[in-house]
């Protein structure tokens, strides 16, 4: 079976075709690569007109890399939560339409169900108990899947997000966004470094995180030893983050006596917490699941993927589907 | 306008003079909260969502790259945060006013860009860190006669409830 899938929940707009689950036969994510764009004129960086500018492009050119055509498709699946409303709104009208007017099965996703599953992606079975590490920009959660299926949050940060935390911390020392990226490179240059910034938290006997008080932590560090090299700093703060996930991470997988772990996300695809959860299982003997870094962040393919479970498993969606975004209640 | 400065020495307090807060603050009420990076404006709103009733087991974290969250309360609380939003196209982009209703509290982090579009601004508060000492955070509110009352309730003692 092939799924088209669709994402354009945050600042991404992508759309992917994936075979049987795991094959990407095409993913295309707006801004990336060059395609022909119908439109002209300055459009916002974020969110919704953007989507709108590049939304069908985007999918016509899915088609054009993947050598399928609309009769090759047998559903299409799009995230429909939790995100912005004028985001989401354009890729599920998107997908609501296609999938009339080609009499397509239609799949609502939840987007982060769908970061979890880019784990399958990297050659995870679908359906494995595991513990997987949500980290991203607005996301830091650990999530547990049993072995029915069922999604159980374990922890989640109670503060700012990491990926967030690098953003402000890469702009505190004085760099530009995206700052995971940045603080990566850095971090890979400063030799080692004797500053030991806090690791929020880290014994807090549950499984939530906290990030806002690395933030404090190097604002005042800075302010006081104004000479120290921004990339050390860097580095230290670095190592901080890492070893708060990857100690956590561990935490759950001894609780809940697993040994599958699915790391993904924006900040996965960082250099230095890619390889610190290598040796992490390596030591310990687990099996880990890191995606390629462009299927760390926001795309489509992770979702056409899921959506081919959930079509093999009926859970498909009406074309009445609506949004949750994050102005629904949170709970 | 009148204006009241009080010191906090600690998240918890903080937290604390938030939830006094709380109890002022009405339904269609706007606040913008201004101050740099880690001043304590994230915390602060932790602090109002206890006191309007939020549940316990609801985790109030910062909406930097969410845009907005959203809780269920006494009256409903919108919490938005504008760091990421860079101009005006951009801020008008998101639809944030057709959020911003007449039913709810809204809390703005990083609000400089929707300032010029809010009909009346109560009351906004200045977070403040000179970074003289790790925890100390000076909170400046600036606000109409209606928060005479909340202003006399605000005292340094206080504030570590
Ligand atoms: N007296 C205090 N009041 C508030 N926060 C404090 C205080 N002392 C220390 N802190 C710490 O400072 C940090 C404040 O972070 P917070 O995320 O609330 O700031 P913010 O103003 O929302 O920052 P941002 O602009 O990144 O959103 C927290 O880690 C908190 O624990
Ligand atoms: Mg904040």
């Amino acid at each position: 079976m092939i799924i088209l899938g669709i994402e354009s929940s945050c600042d991404d707009c992508s759309a992917s075709i994936v075979k049987d689950g795991n094959q990407v036969l095409s993913i295309v994510i707006a801004g990336q690569e060059k395609y022909h764009r119908k439109f002209g004129g300055v459009v916002p960086e974020i969110a919704a007109r953007k989507h709108l500018e590049h939304i069908l492009p985007v999918i016509n050119h899915s088609f054009d890399k993947s050598g399928c055509t609309w009769k090759d498709i047998d559903g299409i699946a799009v995230t429909h939560q939790p995100g912005l409303a004028g985001s989401l709104i354009v890729g599920l009208t998107a997908a609501k339409t296609l999938a009339f007017l080609h009499k397509k099965p239609l799949i609502g996703i939840h987007h982060i169900e769908a970061h979890a599953f880019s784990a399958c992606l990297a050659g995870m079975r679908y359906g494995t108990p595991h513990i997987a590490l949500v980290v991203s920009g607005g996301h830091t959660s650990l999530l547990r899947f049993d072995s029915e299926g069922n999604i159980h949050r374990i922890g989640q940060t109670l503060d700012d997000a990491a990926g967030e935390a690098f953003d402000k911390v890469a702009k505190l020392l004085g760099y530009g966004y995206p700052g995971g990226p940045i603080i990566d490179r850095l971090a890979l240059e400063s030799p080692a470094t004797d500053i030991v910034f806090p690791r929020p938290m880290m014994n807090s006997n549950d499984f939530n995180f906290s990030f806002s008080g690395l933030k404090t932590a190097i604002m005042y560090y800075r302010k006081h030893h104004p000479h120290t090299a921004a990339s050390e700093i860097a580095a230290a703060f670095q190592n901080a983050v890492i070893e708060v996930l990857v100690t956590k991470t561990l935490q759950a997988l001894t609780k809940f006596n697993l040994d599958t772990l699915a790391v993904v996300g924006g900040v996965a695809s960082n250099q230095g917490l890619r390889q610190a959860f290598h040796q992490m299982s390596a030591k310990h003997n687990l099996e880990l699941y890191v995606p390629s870094p462009k299927l760390c962040t926001d795309n489509a393919a992770m979702v056409a993927g899921l959506g081919y479970y959930k079509l093999k498993h009926n859970k498909t969606s009406k074309l009445t589907l609506g949004i949750k975004t994050n102005a629904d209640i949170k709970n | 306008m009148k204006k009241k400065v009080i010191q906090s020495f600690s998240p918890e307090q903080t937290q604390n003079i938030g939830k006094i807060c709380s109890a002022w603050l009405r339904p269609g009420d706007c606040i913008p909260l201004f101050g740099d990076l880690g001043s304590g404006k994230t915390c602060f709103v932790q602090g109002v969502a206890k006191g309007l009733g939020v549940s316990d087991s609801i985790i109030v974290n910062s909406p930097s790259f969410t845009l907005i969250n959203c809780y269920e309360a006494r009256i409903p609380l919108y919490h938005i945060d504008l760091y990421r939003i860079n101009s005006e196209e951009e801020l008008e982009d998101i639809e944030l006013m057709d959020l911003i209703a007449g039913h709810c509290i809204t809390l703005i982090e990083w609000p400089q860009l929707i300032i010029p579009k809010l009909h009346e601004i109560p009351l906004q508060i200045d977070f403040v860190w000179d970074m003289t000492s790790e925890n100390r955070r000076t909170l400046v509110f600036t606000a109409d006669s209606r928060f005479n009352d909340l202003f006399r309730s605000l005292t340094n003692d206080h504030s570590g409830n």
